[in-house]
Order: C-alpha cells, then structure tokens, then sequence
C-alpha cells in the first residue's frame, strides 16, 4: 500500500502504481514509453501527488500494466 | 556535450533572465529620476505649467500671442477688442506658450504648486518604475512559462490602479495649482521698452483638459489582470492531473 502523502489531503484515494510496476518488473521510463505519458506525470501518480487523472491517462497505464483501474488506485477506508 | 534540444530552452532561459534583470534595472531608474525630477519642480529648476485661455477680460491676440493694444497695431484695420497702453505696452507679447493649447509657467508659484502642477511628469515617470517592479514577478513567471502563477492577477491590478491614480492626481493636481500659478505670473513684473508692469488680474483662466490616453494603459492592464486571475483559478483547478 502507497499511502497518499500529500500535505492538505482533500481526497483518501491512494495509488498503488508503484506495487504494480515492481511487480511487472518495469521503471516509471519504460511505463512512460509504453504509454506516452510523461515521467512526471507518472512520478506524480506514483507519488500520490495527482489530485485528479484523465480516463486517457488510467486507460494507457491500464492496458500497458494489464490491469484494471481499482488495482491502481483504492479510496484509503480511514478518516481524513 | 550541449545538443541543439537543449541548448534553445537554456537559450531562451537566459534571454528571459536578461530582459527581467534590464527591467529591473529601468524600473529603479525611472523612481530616481522620478525623485530627481521631484526635488527639481521643488527647487525651482523647473518651471510648473498649467494649460490656460484668455479670458473674458483679456484683448484680442494673433497667433504670437501678441495681445491687440489700442494705437499700437500698424493694420489699419485694427483688431478688437484691444486693450489701452496704460495696461499693456503694445508689441509685448503674453507670458506664454504654444504647448497644444496654450500654457503659462512660473518658477516662483511655490514648491506644492510646482508639485501639484508637474504630477503628470514626476509622477507619470515614478508610476511607471513603481508598476515595472510590481510587475517584475509576472514577467518572470510569464518567461518561465508559468504566467498563471498566483498573485499575478493582483500585481497587475495594482498596476492599474496605480495608473489610474497618477492619472486622476494629475488633472486635479493642475486644477489645485493653476490658482496659484497664474496669481504668481500675475505678480512678476514684465517689463517693456517703455517702463515695467504688471499682468493683468483675470486675462489668464485655466482651461483643463482631461487627456483620455492614460485610459488605454489601465484598460489593458485591468483587462490582463482579469483574464490571469481566470486563468489562476483554472491552472489551480487542473494543479495534479495527470
């Protein structure tokens, strides 16, 4: 589990993108030429930064990962 | 080894870092030749004008500002209405200038009526420094490619509200000091071929004008303060999507 670290935490959904790739073996590099995303944006998904993704950016990763979007992303069950 | 795709954004970054330093550099020094400018309306090094007319009582006068004197005019034809002898020496001209209308000036009207009276110069120069340097993180963020940064919106109002200030202090900064300015340029004594005198009291009457292109600047600045503050709110709202 990737707990979201942002400061001011409007949300407590958390991404689990990092589990995913040190289970598929890939760098956020490799999963940005797989889906055209750039690093950063990854970097920032990966670090729970991202305040919001679009269906484009969830669909690529998706298919580039061979996983469904609630592997990626979970809504933390704990009080904000 | 520097490759042609890099080397055209550090390019670009230094041009960017060139232009905000040489605005910097102006915006300092239009507030020191503002106070320099100041210090000399105060001194008396420069001489405070304000826009006049003749007024009801003053003579006739030609394009030289010549005013029509009664005997002294070799036209036959005369002009009208002139004025006696005894109360301007015929061929002396006006105390004053062609300047779009007509403006008379004086350097001994005080340091507040040279102040009030020359708001436009200093304070058009200082207000100009001032705003370079309120704006000097807009142009900053602008060059870095992040013109939406907050509080760009609020710096450029403040631009256009200094603007607008100088603007509104200059029409009424002439219409305080013209009083006093043209009571001092009626108590200077002319002189003429034949003896000294004096200005007659009512020939010179105030005739303000409010110009209207100072309005261009704080439109466009009102204007670009409030399509950045949009533009904030939206970059805020799409700040981490990915």
């Amino acid at each position: 589990m990737n707990p979201t670290e942002a400061t001011a935490p409007q949300h407590r959904v958390v991404s689990h993108l990092s589990d995913l790739l040190d289970a598929r073996g890939l760098t956020l590099v490799e999963l940005a030429a797989l889906t055209g995303v750039t690093v950063a944006n990854l970097s920032v998904l990966k670090n729970g930064r991202a305040r919001a993704i679009r269906f484009s950016t969830l669909t690529a990763i998706c298919d580039a990962l061979h996983c469904q979007p609630g592997e990626i992303l979970e809504v933390d069950e704990r009080g904000g | 080894m520097t490759t042609s795709s890099e080397a055209l954004p550090h390019t670009r970054s230094v041009l960017a870092a060139v232009t905000v330093g040489m605005l910097t550099v102006v915006g300092w020094l239009a507030v020191v030749v503002s106070i320099i400018l100041g210090a000399q309306v105060v001194t008396g090094d420069l001489s405070a004008e304000v826009p006049v007319r003749l007024g009801g009582g003053a003579p006739a006068y030609t394009e030289d500002v010549l005013p029509c004197v009664e005997g002294a005019s070799g036209d036959s034809t005369g002009c009208a209405p002139a004025t006696s002898p005894d109360v301007w020496p015929g061929g002396g001209a006006l105390p004053v200038q062609h300047a779009g209308g007509l403006v008379v000036s004086s350097r001994d009207a005080g340091p507040l009526a040279a102040l009030l009276a020359t708001v436009a110069t200093w304070g058009g120069v200082l207000t100009a420094g001032v705003s370079l340097l309120v704006l000097l993180p807009v142009f900053r963020s602008t060059a870095s490619g992040r013109p939406f940064e907050p509080g760009n919106g609020r710096r450029l109002s403040v631009a256009a509200a200094l603007v607008a200030s100088t603007w509104a202090l200059s029409v009424v900064g002439t219409a305080l000091a013209a009083p006093m300015i043209i009571r001092a340029v009626e108590s200077t004594t002319l002189y003429s071929a034949d003896a000294p005198f004096d200005m007659p009291a009512g020939w010179l009457e105030l005739d303000l004008g409010v110009p209207w292109w100072p309005a261009v600047f704080v439109l466009l600045l009102v204007a670009l303060a409030v399509a950045t503050s949009r533009g904030t709110r939206l970059a805020t709202d799409t700040e981490g999507l990915v």
